[in-house]
């Protein structure tokens, strides 16, 4: 017998099997083929009424794109809120710690060697 | 579309289930390729979905393969740290002698239909234990009556390939078959 012989009379055999399938199966396999095109048209739907159809502005779509939007927006400026703090708080920490070498070499007994210099002394002057 | 996904829905699952063993698994990878043929090529003419929705359902198929050798991998880099109960792997497979018990379980039906149902059962067993690229080419220029182009683009390889697996799955089917009793 020839190849295409065997192959025809097995799709053939095949084609027969199909009927005596479960019925549960059948029922999954007919549930998943409404799921696969109820998504589907429900997505087009709202392609289309997001689109505008004369005037519908107020669509599922729409309002998606604008709680998306002001996500967006939010999400912008708690950044740069947060840049913002970042940089006082590295200000402060600066300012901090120039305020604490000031206070360092105020209480710290200078050397006498720096009373007696005249440039230490202008320096104070000003 | 409708009409064509239910046209070709228990092919595929047969498909799948010839592929993965599992109906649970074939049932998901037939919803996946339809899903993915209506998202993506809903607007393509009826006479191009049969090939559009073939190449779909040999990829997702292909992933499960992939997946399954990612999972085996690790399996069996644990495997020494687990205990030894995989005795009962081989009845994974029973699943056509349950469909086949299924079948002849309907006692209603004459002796005829019950022999047929057997045959069919035979047929089905030795189609799952045919190599994948065998299986996958005879199955698609057969079954889903593609020519050997189409068969060699969804299976992204060459025609000669293509005819070389299908001359391969028909004569070991035959020898099978024949070898259970049956004569084509």
């Amino acid at each position: 017998m020839s190849e295409p012989e065997i192959g025809t009379k097995i799709a053939r055999l095949l084609d027969r099997g199909l009927d005596d399938m479960k019925q549960g199966t059948l029922n999954r396999l007919e549930s998943a083929r409404r799921a696969s095109l109820e998504n589907y048209h429900m997505r087009e739907t709202v392609v289309g009424v997001g689109h505008g159809h004369g005037g519908q502005g107020a669509s599922a779509r729409s309002g998606h794109e604008w709680h998306s939007r002001t996500a967006k927006l939010l999400s912008a400026i708690a950044l740069l809120f947060a840049l913002g703090g970042v940089a006082y708080w590295q200000a402060l920490q600066q300012s901090d710690e120039n305020e604490d070498i000031d206070i360092m070499l105020l209480v710290d007994d200078l050397p006498i060697d720096a009373y007696l210099d005249d440039e230490f002394d202008e320096w104070l002057d000003h | 579309m409708s009409n064509f996904l239910a046209e070709a829905e228990r092919r595929a699952y047969k498909q799948a289930l010839f592929a993965v063993r599992d109906e649970h698994l074939a049932l998901d990878i037939v919803q996946d390729s339809m899903t993915k043929l209506v998202e993506k090529y809903a607007a393509k003419p009826l006479e191009e979905l049969p090939l559009l929705f073939q190449r779909i359902l040999q990829n997702t198929i292909r992933d499960f393969y992939r997946r399954q050798k990612t999972r085996s991998l690790w399996t069996t880099l644990f495997s020494s740290f687990m205990p030894r109960n995989r005795e009962t792997e081989s009845d994974e497979y029973d699943l056509l002698e349950t469909l086949q018990s299924d079948g002849a379980s309907n006692f209603g039906k004459p002796h005829e239909q019950l022999e047929q149902s057997q045959l069919i059962g035979l047929l089905e067993k030795a189609i799952k234990t045919l190599p994948v690229r065998q299986r996958e080419a005879f199955l698609l220029r057969y079954w889903e009556e593609m020519n050997v182009t189409e068969t060699a683009k969804i299976m992204g390889c060459s025609e000669g390939s293509v005819k070389t697996h299908c001359s391969r799955a028909a004569h070991a089917l035959a020898t099978m078959l024949k070898k259970d009793g049956i004569e084509l």
